[in-house]
């Protein structure tokens, strides 16, 4: 193929040398330039640029069912109108462009966001979709209803993940197959997803050393996420949360500053039930700059399960006084204060 | 000719039995492979061809199993192999074969009446199949059929999604006549799935006026189902109107699902006997529109000869090893089996859990479940062993575990039994039955293990350890073989079919 192209090349060369000599012919000889001389120089070129066309076509790989008519045309209208550049270029766009792979400039930590956002409310319900009417539809487990059991299940696509997998937990102990079945795959599709995170952010911090830290807290948000979503449970939902631990752990050893990962570790202890340290691990992220709006709900959940309600209520009067912010608290506020 | 090494009919020759196979038997192991050579073996006197439908040549090593002698001819077809025609040329169409297709495809909506229409089209397609292949490719009236079902079913869809589903998803039927035409004819067709199969069987029923059994092990219609719905290959959003909430799948998932629906329609029509495993099967037949009084329950059969080799070999006590029996693949749930090992493992750390069965059939999976043993924690602990004989694992193993989301009437179960090994398996199929007993005089021998829910790592776990228990254990134990012994034999199922290849190969 090199030789080939090599050949190409040189009739398209040919075909600029064919004005160019009959320039000079013409200067040499101190000719007028006629029409006639200027047609035949201009045969002369199209028909050397045609044959560089020809042979560059035929020689390269075939790359699409359909291309070979485009591209000896470009070929063709580069020879002509470049007539060295055009087919010089064409070539090393064709030699060099064909076989070159995309590096891999993914960055794990962009691209894979977990499904649930650590910065913001969880999602409500979508529209008129509501997680109780749902369950309730569920709850009818006759035959005749499998049907309409098996839309419902449709319909959580419009809640968030937390709630629509606790809705397809439930379809996951219905009698039919398909509702069953379906519900399954479902959780499954969020499982696999946060799972594949996790095998491609494991295999990025090989090669991530100056991002080490977010690969690392990105590992504790996926593992954590497993258990939050109430995608395992019981005994292997507690190693998830001791796996997210150890890579929150392990951020903060690397980036000792990050706001996030204390954040993040709190979090994580708060459902390992460690309330103590989870508290701890909110204030030293509120004083490492992360907003205390945020933070402040779980402080207070800290408090409550460690049973220090006069802690409570002071929390709360301070989430109250913005709750625009943590509308989704309201009823908790209004029961508190 | 078997490009694998089969065995080939010499031209004119006949069989008795030929068995048409999707991606089954004897390229890929499997409780419907053992099944199908056990069928084989214990009919010597019948000698069968053998007709293998697959979707790739690469998805298939090779042969899994020795061919017994008294397999006659094998054929191999492939659903990707189907021909290209390069030129397109312009043509009419036949009327009388389109006119027939709209009726049909009204038939299988329930409006008409589908074993006519169904004998009508057949008729047809077989007189001269490479000409209607070309004539659906492109002729005006196939064109004009799609244009119009488009218009009535999916018109604010994309008609380009809408051509090419209805062109790639008939193709092969038109495949499918064209190899009925080759095979070498036999008294009796007996098809182990609806699907492709199907269609070719009912296609050499008519074909050679010969009688048609179907043996349906899971329901192929809802497995295509359950597949088709979580396909990332229809890119196709569901349709919810969430004023309303109402909810339907998406038009091309739909078509895909009733594309299926229709072929098992159209099997259950020509068939009969029609055979479940299990009553539970049998009822669903039934309400997918199998004939009522053609349909029957042979259930699997186990070789206590054989098994009671493996219960000689097995040595004192309760092995440490859990083990699951099944091809690594997602309808098996190995992930849940995992979880669950995990659980025991933190629980019971001398126990291992074994997976054994082939992973090349999903080799994704399979790097997925490695990789979560990995994050588990379980290496070393579980070990993937690939393909197995059972005579090398029952011995050794204390409970049988299958975690699958589908099953019908699992023959790996029963083997356990025989072989002494209690069950703990998901509520799936007729697992169920098998474990606990159907009917009062079944239940009385007591439970052969435990069920579970499906994707339930926790309570898996739980009755598994339950079950370690000694005096339990060996109750189950006993309970197992007990119920193979009296309801599962291999001689009951055999003297079943030789009585119906018998009436048919008489017919």
């Amino acid at each position: 193929m090199r030789l080939a192209l090599l050949f190409a090349l040189l009739v398209s060369l040919a075909g600029a040398d064919g004005i160019c000599l009959g320039a000079l012919v013409a200067r040499d000889a101190a000719f007028t330039l006629t029409p006639a001389f200027g047609v035949a120089a201009l045969a002369w070129h199209l028909g050397f640029a045609a044959a560089g066309a020809a042979v560059f076509v035929l020689s390269v790989p075939k790359l699409t069912t359909d291309s070979t008519l485009a591209l000896g045309l470009l070929a063709l209208a580069l020879g002509l109108f470049l007539p060295v550049l055009g087919v010089l270029g064409l070539a090393l766009a064709v030699r060099f462009g064909v076989n070159h792979k995309r590096g891999d400039r993914r960055r794990p930590w962009q691209s894979l966001d977990p499904s649930v956002s650590l910065h913001a409310p969880p999602r409500v319900a979508h529209r008129n979709v509501v997680a109780s009417d749902l369950v309730s539809a569920l709850s009818d487990r006759s035959p005749e209803n499998a049907e309409h059991r098996f839309q419902v299940l449709l319909l959580t696509r419009h809640l968030s993940p937390r709630i629509a997998i606790s809705i397809l937990k439930l379809a996951m102990k219905d009698p039919s197959d398909e509702v069953r079945l379906f519900a399954f795959s479902r959780i499954e599709r969020f499982r696999a997803s946060i799972e594949s995170n996790i095998k491609t952010l494991t295999a990025a911090k090989e090669g991530a050393i100056e991002d080490a830290a977010r690969v690392e807290l990105r590992l504790a948000e996926n593992h954590w996420e497993l258990g939050y979503l109430h995608l395992v449970e019981g005994t292997v939902r507690l190693y998830a949360l001791q796996n997210a631990r150890k890579h929150a752990m392990e951020a903060i050893v690397l980036s000792p500053e990050a706001a996030p990962a204390h954040f993040m570790l709190a979090r994580i202890l708060l459902a390992l039930a460690e309330y103590v340290p989870a508290s701890a691990s909110f204030y030293r992220a509120i004083n490492l700059g992360y907003p205390r709006k945020r933070v402040l709900p779980y402080l207070a959940e800290c408090a409550f399960r460690r049973r220090e309600f006069d802690v409570v209520k002071p929390m709360l009067r301070e989430v109250a006084s913005k709750p625009e912010e943590h509308f989704y608290l309201s009823p908790v506020v209004d029961i508190w204060l | 000719m078997s490009r694998y090494g089969g065995p080939t009919l010499a031209k004119g020759a006949t069989a008795d039995v030929t068995l048409v196979l999707e991606g089954t038997y004897p390229f890929v192991s499997g409780g419907v492979s053992s099944w199908v050579h056990q069928i084989i073996r214990g009919l010597p006197a019948t000698k069968f061809s053998i007709v293998f439908i697959g979707a790739s040549p690469d998805a298939y090593e090779g042969m899994k199993y020795t061919l017994p002698d008294n397999v006659v001819h094998l054929e191999e077809h492939f659903l990707s192999e189907v021909p290209r025609s390069d030129r397109a040329v312009t043509r009419r169409g036949d009327e009388a074969f389109y006119q027939c297709s709209h009726s049909m495809h009204d038939a299988l909506r329930g409006e008409g009446d589908l074993s006519r229409e169904l004998q009508n089209i057949v008729v047809k397609l077989l007189a001269d199949p490479a000409k209607h292949r070309d004539d659906f490719l492109f002729s005006e009236l196939a064109w004009e059929q799609i244009c119009d079902r488009y218009d009535a079913t999916a018109k604010n869809k994309s008609f380009l999604e809408y051509f090419w589903t209805v062109r790639s998803m008939h193709a092969p039927l038109f495949a499918m006549a064209i190899i009925a035409a080759r095979i070498p004819r036999s008294h009796c067709i007996h098809v182990v799935s609806t699907g492709f199969a199907g269609f070719l069987a009912t296609l050499l029923k008519q074909a050679w006026r010969r009688p048609m059994v179907l043996t349906e092990h899971g329901i192929y219609t809802k497995e295509r189902r359950i597949e088709l719905l979580q396909a990332n290959w229809i890119k196709d959003e569901d349709d919810v109107d969430t004023t309303t909430e109402n909810a339907s799948i998406g038009v091309f998932r739909q078509l895909w699902i009733r594309f299926f629906e229709a072929l098992g329609k159209m099997t259950y029509e020509a068939a009969d006997p029609i055979v479940a495993l299990y009553e539970g099967n049998r009822t669903r037949q039934i309400k997918d529109g199998a004939p009522q009084d053609r349909t029957h329950v042979i259930p699997n059969g186990i070789d206590l000869v054989r098994m009671a080799k493996l219960r000689e070999a097995r040595k004192e006590g309760i092995p440490r090893v859990i083990g699951l029996i099944g091809r690594v693949v997602p309808i098996k749930d190995i992930k849940t089996f995992l979880r669950t090992m995990r659980v025991i493992c933190t629980q019971l750390p001398d126990i291992e859990g074994w997976i054994a069965g082939p992973t090349e059939e999903d080799r994704a999976y399979a790097d997925e479940c490695v990789e979560l043993t990995k994050s588990l924690g379980l290496e070393g602990r579980v070990k993937f062993l690939g393909f197995q004989k059972i005579e090398d694992l029952f011995p050794k193993m204390a409970i049988n575990v299958l975690t699958s989301i589908s099953e019908a009437q699992p023959l790996v179960v029963l083997e356990g039994f025989a072989a002494g090994v209690p069950s703990v398996a998901t509520d799936v199929g007729c697992c169920r039955e098998l474990i606990m007993g159907v009917g009062a005089e079944d239940r009385a021998l007591g439970p052969a293990g435990a069920v579970v829910d499906i994707a339930d790592p926790d309570a898996t776990a739980h009755q598994i350890i339950a079950l370690l228990e000694p005096s339990r254990w060996v109750a189950a134990q006993r309970a197992g073989f007990a119920r193979v012994e009296r309801y599962y034999t291999q001689k009951q199922m055999l003297d079943r079919y030789r009585s119906i290849y018998d009436k048919a190969i008489a017919t």
